[in-house]
C-alpha cells in the first residue's frame, strides 16, 4: 500500500514538474522568437538605409548583440526582407521597395526638345518643367509662362523613363521590353482589374465611357508592331468616382476631349510606346500621369485644357498649332509613392526609394 | 482500513491523471499563444508559384470598338454618324446627374461654339490642302482625323 501512495506521488510529481519544464521551454522560445523579431527589424531599417543612400547591401549573417540577420532584396518581386535569428529561432519581416524616377518631381518631363509653335498657342505650367534637349517658341501670338523658370539642357536621367530589361537580354529600353512589361502589369493584378487586348492588326481602339470600366486598373492594348496603331480616349474611362485607370498601348494614344466631371479622386493615366496626342474642343480637364517613350504633343486644343499630374516624355514635347491654350498643374501623388497602376513597373532601379507594405514573412 | 486506503489511493491517481490531463492541454493553449506570428495569408512566393495566364479579354464588353481600315470612318459624316451614336449611348447609360455634369461642364455661349467649330473648318481645309499635295504626309492625317473627330463632338456632345 505504501508503494502504491509512493508512487502515485511519484506520478503526481512527475506531472508537475513536466508541465513546468514545458512551460519554461515555451517561455524561452518565445523570448528567443521576440529577439529574433526585432533583430530582423533592426535589419530591415539597416537595409532600407543602405538602399536610400544607393549603396549595396552587405551579404552573410552580419552579427547584431547575440543574435544575427541576413539581408535579401529580389528585385523581381520588388522585396527586401531580414532574417534575425537568436539561439537558433528565425523570424523574418519584408517590405516592398519602389523606385519613384526623377521625373515624377516635375509637371514636365521631355527627353529632347521642347516646341511651342503657332498662332495663338498659350501654355502655362506650375511646377517643375526639366528639358534635356532645347526649348524653342515660335509663332504669332504664342506665349509660356513656366513657375518655377524651365530648365535645359538637363541630364536624361531627369526626365525620362527606360523601360526596364524585362525579357531579361541584358538590355533595357526594348520594345520587347515594353510587351512584356505590359503583361507582367496585367499578370499583377487580378483578372477582374485588367483589360488585356490583343490587337494583330493594329486596328484602332476606341475606349468610351462605360460602367464596366469603374473597376478596371490597367487596359493594355498589344499590337503587333511597335507605334502601330492608335488608341482613342474619347472623354474618360468610366467616369465614376475614384477612377484610377492607366491605360497602355503599344502603339499611340489620342486623348479627345478629356473630360473628367466632378468625379472625386480620379486619375486617367497613359503609358504609350508611340506617341501620345490630346485634342479639345471644349474646355477639357484631367488629372493624369502621361508617359511616352515617343512623343506628346498637345494639339487641337480649340478651348481651353488643364492637366493635372505628370507629362513625360523621352522623345519631344510639341503643343502645336493654333488655338492651343493649355495649362499643366503638377501633382505629387506619384512622388509621393501614389503611383498610377502599372507605373511601379516602369521604376528600374533607380530613382527615389519608396518603401511600403511591411508585413512578416517567411 | 484497507478499503480507505484504496479510496484514498484511487483519488490521488483521479487527481494526477487530472493534473497530466490539464497539463497536456494547457501546454497546447500555451505553444498556440506563444507560436510566432504567422501572417494569415501568406501569398505563396510569386517566383514559385508562377504568374497567372493571360487571357485577352472581349473588348465589347467594356463597350470598346475596333475599327481598321475597311471600317475605320474616313470622312466627315461617317464621323459624324459614329460620335452621334455613341454620344447618344452614352446619354442614356450614364446617371442622369453625371450627364447634367457634362452638360454643365462644356456649356458655354452657343456663339463660341459655333466659333469653335468653324476653327476647326478652317483647319481641316488647311489639313486637306496639306495632304492632297502630298498624301503620303502623316502628320496631315493624323491632325485631319483629329480634327474631324473634335469637330463631330463639337456638333453632337451638347444638348440643345
Amino acid at each position: 500500500m505504501v508503494y502504491v501512495i509512493i508512487a502515485t506521488l511519484t506520478i503526481l510529481g512527475s506531472a508537475l514538474i513536466g508541465r513546468s519544464i514545458s512551460e519554461n521551454s515555451l517561455t524561452t522560445y518565445h523570448a528567443n522568437s521576440t529577439r529574433a523579431f526585432w533583430i530582423a527589424e533592426a535589419g530591415l531599417n539597416s537595409a532600407i538605409n543602405f538602399l536610400s543612400h544607393n549603396q549595396p547591401l552587405p551579404g552573410g549573417q552580419i552579427s547584431f548583440g547575440s543574435g544575427t540577420y541576413q539581408l535579401n532584396y529580389s528585385i523581381a518581386t520588388s522585396t527586401l526582407s531580414s532574417t534575425g535569428t537568436f539561439n537558433g529561432v528565425s523570424r523574418t519581416v519584408q517590405i516592398t521597395v519602389s523606385n519613384i524616377p526623377p521625373a515624377f518631381l516635375n509637371a514636365i518631363s521631355v527627353g529632347h526638345d521642347f516646341n511651342i509653335l503657332g498662332l495663338l498657342a498659350k501654355i502655362n505650367v506650375t511646377g517643375n518643367t526639366l528639358i534635356s534637349g532645347a526649348y524653342k517658341l515660335s509663332g504669332i501670338g504664342a506665349s509660356a509662362t513656366f513657375n518655377p523658370a524651365k530648365q535645359t539642357g538637363v541630364n536624361q536621367d531627369l526626365t525620362t523613363i527606360k523601360i526596364p530589361d524585362y525579357n531579361g537580354n541584358g538590355t533595357t529600353d526594348e520594345y520587347s521590353d515594353f510587351v512584356q512589361f505590359g503583361r507582367s502589369t496585367c499578370q499583377s493584378l487580378p483578372e477582374d482589374q485588367v483589360v488585356y487586348i490583343q490587337n494583330p492588326t493594329n486596328a484602332d481602339v476606341n475606349i468610351w465611357p462605360n460602367e464596366r470600366l469603374a473597376t478596371v486598373k490597367v487596359i493594355y492594348i498589344e499590337g503587333s508592331a511597335a507605334g502601330a496603331g492608335t488608341t482613342n480616349i474619347i472623354f474618360d474611362a468610366s467616369w465614376r468616382d475614384n477612377e484610377d485607370l492607366t491605360v497602355i498601348s503599344t502603339g499611340n494614344i489620342n486623348y479627345l476631349e478629356p473630360l473628367q466631371v466632378n468625379q472625386q479622386n480620379a486619375r486617367l493615366s497613359t503609358i504609350s510606346w508611340g506617341d501620345y496626342t490630346e485634342g479639345s474642343i471644349f474646355m477639357s480637364q484631367h488629372q493624369s500621369v502621361v508617359y511616352s517613350h515617343d512623343d506628346t504633343n498637345f494639339v487641337n486644343i480649340i478651348s481651353n485644357g488643364t492637366l493635372t499630374g505628370n507629362v513625360i516624355t523621352n522623345d519631344n514635347l510639341g503643343i502645336l498649332d493654333i488655338f492651343v491654350k493649355q495649362s499643366f498643374f503638377y501633382s505629387d501623388r506619384a512622388a509621393n509613392g501614389d503611383l498610377p497602376p502599372g507605373f511601379s513597373g516602369l521604376s528600374g532601379s533607380s530613382g527615389t526609394i519608396d518603401f511600403s507594405e511591411w508585413r512578416e514573412g517567411s | 482500513m484497507i478499503k480507505k486506503i484504496s479510496i484514498f489511493t484511487g483519488s490521488l491517481l483521479l487527481i494526477a491523471a487530472a493534473i497530466i490531463f490539464y497539463s497536456s492541454r494547457e501546454s497546447e493553449k500555451l505553444q498556440k499563444e506563444l507560436a510566432p506570428v504567422q501572417q494569415k495569408e501568406q501569398a505563396p512566393c510569386e517566383e514559385a508559384r508562377g504568374p497567372r495566364t493571360l487571357t485577352p479579354s472581349n473588348p465589347a464588353d467594356y463597350g470598346i470598338t475596333l475599327s481598321n481600315e475597311f471600317n475605320a470612318p474616313k470622312t466627315q459624316q461617317e464621323w459624324d454618324t459614329l460620335m452621334q451614336k455613341k454620344i447618344s449611348e452614352l446619354r442614356t447609360n450614364v446617371p442622369a446627374e453625371r450627364w447634367q455634369q457634362v452638360q454643365q461642364s462644356i456649356k458655354e455661349d452657343p456663339k463660341k461654339t459655333e466659333e469653335s467649330i468653324k476653327k476647326v473648318d478652317a483647319a481641316i481645309e488647311k489639313w486637306q490642302a496639306v495632304l492632297k499635295k502630298d498624301p503620303a504626309n502623316i502628320e496631315a492625317k493624323q491632325n485631319l482625323e483629329q480634327l474631324m473627330q473634335l469637330r463631330s463632338i463639337g456638333k453632337y456632345l451638347p444638348e440643345r
